[in-house]
């Protein structure tokens, strides 16, 4: 008989089955090569930064540091700058979610790729943070049937689900044990559903059999990993979460103290981070801005208001910088320092705000087994066939994690030979 | 021989494709025919050249000498074959064509056959599509509920997002649902948690530790200074940065406040509101709750204090009601504030004139700017004339930049005043409520005209509803709330009647009503001006007492009143006396009707002698009811002979019942002094789907909760069998050291994961009547049925067309019609895209006001031609449409309004209008930047034509868009003309699709294409090429431009009908149409034709048919 799929196709309609999770069973994982790279944190700014201030002048090794990067200026050998690279996708607010997924339209996120490559090694797969209320196009995590996942803005929720208090734990183990008898219910009833109904039914029954067997394998995957305590962290929480608008550059800081915790305590090794902006006005230093954080965004070019924006760049700036210092100090479970084996991309998905343009985005990428210390510089004025793509650098990161992928969004190649 | 071998690999392909569960069952036999000799003769001379296995042209390979109608792609395949042959599209012109009597035999077999082996029907097993599944489970909740984010989106099939073989459970999606699963049961049955106490604290706040935007505050000289009033929050009002109650309480502020250069008789009201602390700063302070109103009374700082109750996740937002300067005052009034200004500061005038205003000028960088002017040596205000016409010409000016001014003109008054100056608030809380707790006993207890209430053995016994207080409720002799709160109340009750009672309540429960009641309050006022508390109900002939409990709030001074809410002698609503229904029974009675003729007024009786009289008249043989007296009616609304019956009637409730006795009560409080508004819509929630246990037992109290759960869930009676299941499932959880409610929250997650929740279309067989309910209800309101239509259902009233024909009518006139007009246009019509298209900002300067717009024309004017049942040419040529200033200014149409949107009348012919004039269409058909005539055309055939073209062979190149203008779209296309496979399908798409070349990608009518020429900084637009829309169809007919493709739409009006029915066809039964569903949509068109073809008509047809009734 004819091929179904073909046929489907010539009648004009596409039908995109999508594949079956598969669930690696806990204990039996198949042999990962031992990746040099074993986590990954990806960091946006959702208003971006003034490129001038950000892009030095010079490339190379030597570089005389850019205004809005001079906090971290002590850390140069730790980071490589990239400019002129992006994934050649639309422009605009509404766009700022390409960063990480590189296409027009949401697709997966390339943290979410590595996410469901690594993540059954630890509790959680990934973690999706950010300060407060994110803005409305501001996601970062997409996983590949094009579900956005939502981010955690408040400190204390964060840390009660890396930490979980007792009665937290106690409530969700039972849950999780009694889930089994729900299901066992629900499959029962479906069994017997199926002997009565037609045989195109029974293919569609299919796909509810094979989706309660996915749930139960969840199930008991979340079950082993409260089997082990929560591990017990001594950190001052603030008595009142910062979510005010104002406040979240105090939230930023807290926020990178946890991940850091959570990067520690191996709970997880996927954590995106949103940094948001809308239109507060901060006190920074003592001074209050003159303007919200958005409108600084949309400079005109006016020299007082750029002064101010890079003001806010730096604050974001420095803050990175005191959690690169952590990543430094700080050790993994096997004793090394957590720098060496976490790659962290961080910039932005707008190039430039003031013109909501999408291209040539700021981004450095710091730790790992990399040879930092430079300013790669990518020619985007006259592109070919073989300049790097944004979507290259993600494969290199991929790649370093022990992932067999070359291909992502529109990039085909990687940018190895500019990291190693 | 070639044709042999390929039907035996044909046989073996059909085997191996057969799925596996039908070679499992062979009680479904394959259902293969043969091809008869002429049909395959015919095959063979006009069809096999092309679409044999080999050649495969379109995909397509006809070889066979047999088919297997158990196949579903085979009734697909041979469909198609039937209409290609009798559209006269195959065999292509150029090759060699049947004569007309092959052709007709041809068609007419496979007419038979199809129509015997594809019959209407064949819906696939579907689930509910996300909007479906939000409004089923908001149903069951009895709250709002919306799918989180994270939900995966469904996927559009045949166009739209309910049809079967599109909808697709994916893991994912069955994780979201076992996750909701869990929350829906917590928000029927939440988990028991321990009530913690919040310490009570208080948290101080500086004048740095206020939340500002824009210039809405200053800190300065210590103070924290505001000078404006404004509605929106975030323009006008401050709040503490740290401070968000942790609980829902009362809390106690102290502020220290005074006024700041006060003008002569302005005394600052500052207005405290409660605002959730995540909340969106553009809220308007008039929609929030206001806590408190302070006036400030002078320039020393004085304290002020409130106590305020708030809700956990709430702060104090701090607003200045009356400052003189808003920024929502009009630009005139603004401008004249200015002006007082410049005569108060007449350097600061002159400066501000001297700047004027430069680009991004506002708030503090203009003051600044202003300051340096000023502040200039030798800067003089010598000619500076505060008065003057060119003045106020400058003022006005300056006002339209609207905020940019407004925020200045704040920065002046922070210096100069008038202001409100904030030294310090401080917060403290939650006050603590100190619990006392009273037990009551029923002789504690005080009721008001105490005939027939109260007696010595049973001092709580409430035997009528009297609409008053006295007469009919007990309350405690001593309490009365000293402090307003939550008290917790606790109280058993019982309900007594023998077999001597005359009035009889049967199986009803008793009402039992808890009423808030001040002892000052006049007991005759009628119930109504109460406020009911609380409401119980209680099976009567229980043996034992019944507990109940629950948690009220009671103001200071209130007390809680019981009263029997359903006694059989009751009052009329609103009048304060025994509704002569209620005492007619008694009358009714003969023997007690001839005992109060005979016993007469018997004023010296006592109302319990007197009825000892009646009785012992009623139970004397020697009563004779014909001869002694008359049986007349009396008048029950005579005082004197209502007084009597209503004697009779309490006596013998008092004695015999039925009546309510209340036990003892104790109450607790105030537990706490706030009530929580979510913790008590959770209760009142809990309370409502547990019901009462009524004294049985676990396996029937749990069977009373469930059944009538699952019957909702599940939307149809679930059988015994099905609802023992879960509760076995309950009760092996208690027995496993589980609370009973944990057991019943478990069956609530099945419930909610089961397959009957999650898909339609379950049953075996035909559809029947609730399947029918189901399928009616979700097609036209994207919700479960309504009890009407199940009633119906139960009934097994609904299959009658008739029934279902009123219910359809009833369903498309209530407001839930607005799901299908907004998801069935929103898919039809592609208008979903509308939010993602970012028109280009050289064509307009677009806005979310112009999409709303244009959307709500779309929506309006379809839900109009549903409602009026409109003809179906008016969705073509209408003679009215939906406007407000925004799309009207797309349109170039006069327009006298604002942003509500109006009906506006047009002329028929014109060229907007309708579903081919439309902006909201022309936008959804195009990409924001540029139009594509392939794209419009393809989009009419599928839409509004109903002939969808095949795909576009693989290596068709995109045509990249020339916006040098140097070539039309025109040009660039005529590759479609000029080769000939090119020109077999593009000769259908491409004239219609030129045809709306005159709307822009926003639907404005042009006449000439932009041309953007880039001078210097800016970009121009200039007029570019003609706009050629001229096309012409493959039967001849020629299009000039879109007035003309109107107007064969409409004089061949059934090209549309036949594709509006398909699509709603497809809409409501979840499938695309088989071949018999094919032919029956011809019948509904034809007969919807004869009938006038109202659109409204056409849907209700669409549901009586046998396509809406076929699985």
């Amino acid at each position: 008989m004819i091929d179904r799929r073909h046929f489907l196709k010539s009648l004009g309609v596409g039908l995109a089955l999508p594949a079956l999770e598969s669930v690696q069973p806990v204990f039996a994982k198949a042999a990962v090569k031992a990746a040099p790279v074993k986590r990954l944190v990806t960091i946006g700014t959702y208003l971006g930064f003034h490129t001038p201030s950000w892009f030095p002048q010079e490339t190379g090794p030597s570089y005389s540091i850019s205004p809005v990067l001079k906090p971290i200026e002590d850390l140069r050998e730790n980071f490589t700058l990239f400019s002129g690279l992006d994934h050649r996708a639309p422009n605009g607010h509404k766009n700022w979610k390409n960063y990480l997924t590189g296409k027009g339209t949401p697709g997966v996120s390339f943290d979410q790729i590595v996410a469901k490559s690594i993540g059954h090694q630890t509790r959680f797969e990934s973690l999706q943070v950010t300060c407060g209320t994110p803005p409305v196009n501001g996601y970062m995590s997409y996983t590949k049937e094009g579900i956005m996942l939502p981010a955690i803005g408040r400190p204390s929720v964060l840390f009660g689900k890396l930490f979980s208090s007792d009665s937290d734990m106690a409530r969700m183990k039972y849950l999780l044990e009694s889930g089994g008898s729900v299901l066992d219910l629900v499959m029962d009833e479906a069994r017997s559903l199926e002997r009565r109904v037609t045989s195109r039914d029974r293919d569609k029954l299919g796909e509810y059999f094979s989706s309660v067997r996915d749930v139960e394998q969840q199930i008991q995957k979340q079950r082993h990993w409260l089997e082990k305590p929560s591990p017990k962290i001594d950190y001052p929480l603030p008595e009142f979460d910062p979510v005010a608008p104002d406040l979240s550059l105090e939230c930023e800081s807290i926020m990178y103290d946890l991940i850091t915790l959570a990067l520690e305590t191996d709970s997880t090794r996927v954590i995106s981070f949103l940094v948001p902006g809308s239109g507060q006005v901060f006190t920074i230093n003592g001074q209050l801005l003159s303007a919200g954080y958005h409108g600084l965004s949309h400079h005109g070019n006016d020299p007082g208001k750029i002064a101010e924006y890079n003001l806010v760049g730096k604050q974001h700036v420095e803050r990175f910088g005191k959690f690169l210092c952590q990543l430094k100090e700080r050790k993994d479970p096997d004793g090394r320092a957590l720098i060496d084996t976490t790659a962290v991309l961080y910039g932005s998905g707008m190039g430039n705000a003031n013109t909501h343009n999408n291209s040539r985005l700021p981004v450095l990428v710091a730790g790992g087994p990399y040879k930092h210390g430079s300013h790669q510089a990518i020619d985007r004025n006259n592109p070919s066939d073989t300049t790097p793509l944004m979507g290259d650098l993600f494969l290199s990161l991929m790649q370093s994690m022990g992932l067999d992928t070359n291909r992502f969004a529109n990039a085909k190649r990687n940018m190895n030979e500019y990291l190693l | 021989m070639v044709r042999r071998i390929a039907c035996l690999t044909a046989a073996i392909t059909c085997i191996a494709a057969l799925p596996l569960t039908t070679l499992a069952n062979p009680i479904v036999d394959s259902f293969t025919e043969p091809i008869p000799k002429e049909a395959d003769s015919f095959l063979v001379d006009y069809c096999l050249n092309c679409h044999d296995e080999i050649e495969r042209k379109g995909d397509l390979n006809l070889d066979f000498v047999e088919i297997n109608w158990n196949d579903h792609q085979a009734k697909a395949t041979w469909s198609k074959v039937h209409e290609m042959l009798d559209k006269g599209e195959m065999p292509p012109k150029k090759e060699r064509q049947p004569n007309a009597v092959e052709r007709q035999a041809m068609l007419s077999w496979l007419d038979t056959a199809l129509s015997k082996r594809d019959p209407p029907g064949g819906t696939v097993l579907r689930r509910l599509n996300r909007e479906e599944y939000e409004n089923t489970v908001r149903d069951i909740l009895g709250i709002p509920f919306t799918a989180p984010e994270s939900f995966p989106s469904d996927l559009e099939y045949h166009g739209f997002d309910n049809v079967g073989e599109g909808l697709v459970l994916s893991p994912p999606l069955m994780a979201q649902y076992f996750e909701i699963a869990t929350k829906a049961a917590d928000l029927l049955i939440p988990p028991l948690k321990e009530e913690k106490i919040v310490p009570s604290e208080t948290s101080v706040v500086g004048p740095n530790d206020f939340t500002l935007n824009f210039t809405t505050g200053h800190p300065i000289d210590g103070v924290l200074r505001m000078t404006s009033s404004s509605d929106p929050l975030a323009r006008g009002s401050v709040w503490p940065n740290r401070f968000e109650a942790k609980t829902t309480g009362r809390y106690a502020v102290k502020m220290e406040l005074s006024s700041y250069e006060p003008e002569t008789g302005h005394f600052p009201i500052v207005k405290l509101l409660a605002f959730t602390a995540n909340g969106n700063s553009f809220t308007r302070t008039s929609t929030l709750r206001e806590l408190a109103e302070i006036h400030v009374a002078g320039g020393t700082p004085d304290t002020y204090r409130a106590e305020v109750d708030l809700q956990k996740g709430e702060t104090i937002v701090v607003h200045y009601d009356n400052a003189s300067l808003s920024a929502d005052q009009s630009t005139e009034r603004l401008a004249e504030h200015l002006l007082e200004i410049f005569k108060a500061d007449l350097a600061l005038g002159a400066a501000w004139k001297t700047a004027g205003y430069q680009r991004s000028d506002r708030g503090w960088s203009w003051w600044d700017r202003i300051q340096k002017i000023k502040n200039q040596p030798g800067f003089s205000a010598e000619n500076f004339e505060p008065e003057s016409k060119e003045t106020k010409e400058f003022a006005l000016k300056m006002a339209r930049t609207g905020v940019n001014l407004f925020e200045t003109m704040c920065c002046y008054r922070f210096f100069a005043g008038p202001g409100l100056d904030i030294h310090e608030l401080s917060v403290s809380g939650p006050l603590p409520a100190e619990q006392k707790s009273i037990d009551l006993n029923p002789s504690d207890f005080t009721s008001l005209d105490a005939s027939g209430t109260l007696t010595q053995e049973q001092p709580c016994r409430l035997i009528s509803s009297l609409s008053t207080i006295a007469g009919s409720a007990v309350w405690p002799s001593r309490f009365e709330a000293k402090i307003s709160g939550v008290y917790r109340i606790r109280f058993d009750a019982t309900t007594f009647q023998d077999s001597k009672a005359f009035y009889d309540v049967g199986a009803e429960p008793f009402l039992i009503e808890l009423h808030a009641r001040r002892n000052s309050a006049d007991p005759y006022e009628l119930v109504d001006t109460m406020r009911k508390l609380a409401e119980f109900s209680l099976l009567p002939n229980l043996d034992q007492a019944q507990v109940y409990e629950t948690e009220v709030v009671l103001e200071k001074g209130e007390t809680i009143a019981f009263r029997w809410g359903n006694s059989p002698l009751y009052s009329d609503s609103g009048n304060r006396f025994y509704s002569p229904d209620a005492l007619g029974k008694l009358v009714d009675d003969k023997r007690i009707l001839a005992a109060y003729r005979i016993l007469g007024r018997a004023r010296e009786l006592t109302p319990s002698q007197y009825y000892e009289a009646v009785m012992d008249l009623v139970n004397s043989e020697s009563l004779n009811t014909k001869e002694t007296v008359s049986l007349e009616a009396p008048n029950l609304t005579a005082p004197a002979v209502y007084n009597q019956f209503a004697r009779i009637a309490r006596q013998d409730m008092i004695r015999h019942g039925p009546a309510l006795d209340i036990g003892n009560a104790e109450i607790l409080g105030p537990i706490r002094l706030v009530e929580d508004n979510e913790m008590k819509e959770q209760r009142l929630r809990t309370s409502l789907f547990m019901g009462h246990r009524q004294g049985r037992n676990d396996e029937a109290y749990a069977t009373a909760i469930l059944q009538p759960f699952l019957d909702k869930a599940f939307r149809r009676p679930a059988t015994g069998e099905q609802v023992f299941k879960y509760v076995k499932v309950a009760l092996k959880h208690t027995s496993e050291g589980n609370r009973f409610e944990d057991g019943i929250h478990l069956a609530i997650r099945a419930a909610l994961c089961s397959p009957k929740f999650i898909y339609r279309g379950l049953e075996a067989g035909e559809l029947d009547d609730y399947d029918l309910a189901s399928r009616l209800s979700y097609f036209l309101t994207s919700s479960p049925p309504d009890k009407k239509l199940l009633k119906l259902a139960s009934a097994g009233d609904l299959s009658d067309p008739e029934t279902l024909a009123q219910e359809t009518r009833r369903l498309l006139a209530s407001k839930r019609v607005n799901s299908f007009i907004n998801s069935f246009a929103g898919q039809w019509l592609d208008l979903r895209v509308l939010p993602d298209i970012m028109p280009d900002p050289r064509l307009i300067n677009w806005n979310d006001n112009y999409l709303k717009a244009i959307t709500d024309e779309t929506e309006m004017f379809i839900a109009e031609i549903l409602r009026e049942n409109h003809t179906l040419d008016t969705f073509i040529d209408p003679d009215f449409t939906y406007m407000n200033r925004f799309n009207a200014r797309l349109y170039d149409h006069p327009f006298d309004g604002n942003n509500a949107m109006k009906r506006v009348p047009i002329q028929r012919g014109s060229k907007y209008g309708g579903i081919l004039g439309q902006a909201s269409v022309m936008m959804a058909t195009a990409n924001g930047v540029d139009t594509q005539p392939v794209l419009r055309g393809v989009w009419l055939l599928e839409n509004v034509l109903g002939d969808p073209p095949s795909e576009p062979p693989p290596d068709v190149p995109a045509v990249e868009p020339d916006t040098s203008g140097a070539k039309t779209i025109r040009e660039l296309l005529e590759r479609h003309q000029a080769d000939a496979s090119c020109a077999s399908c593009h000769r259908k798409i491409d004239p219609p699709g030129f045809a709306l070349e005159n709307f822009d990608p926003v639907g404005r009518w042009r006449s000439h294409y932009p041309l953007y020429e880039k001078r210097g900084d800016k970009t121009v637009t200039l007029k570019g090429h003609p706009v050629d829309a001229f096309g012409q169809l493959p039967d001849g007919t020629r299009l000039e431009d879109a007035r003309d493709l109107k107007r064969y739409l409409v004089e061949n009006i059934d090209i549309f009908s036949h594709c509006l029915t398909e699509k709603l066809m497809v809409y409501a039964t979840g499938r695309p149409p088989s071949y018999g569903d094919s032919k029956v949509i011809d019948n509904i068109v034809a007969q919807a034709k004869d009938r006038g073809n109202g659109f409204q008509d056409l849907v209700v047809a669409l549901v009586v048919s046998d396509v809406f009734r076929a699985k």
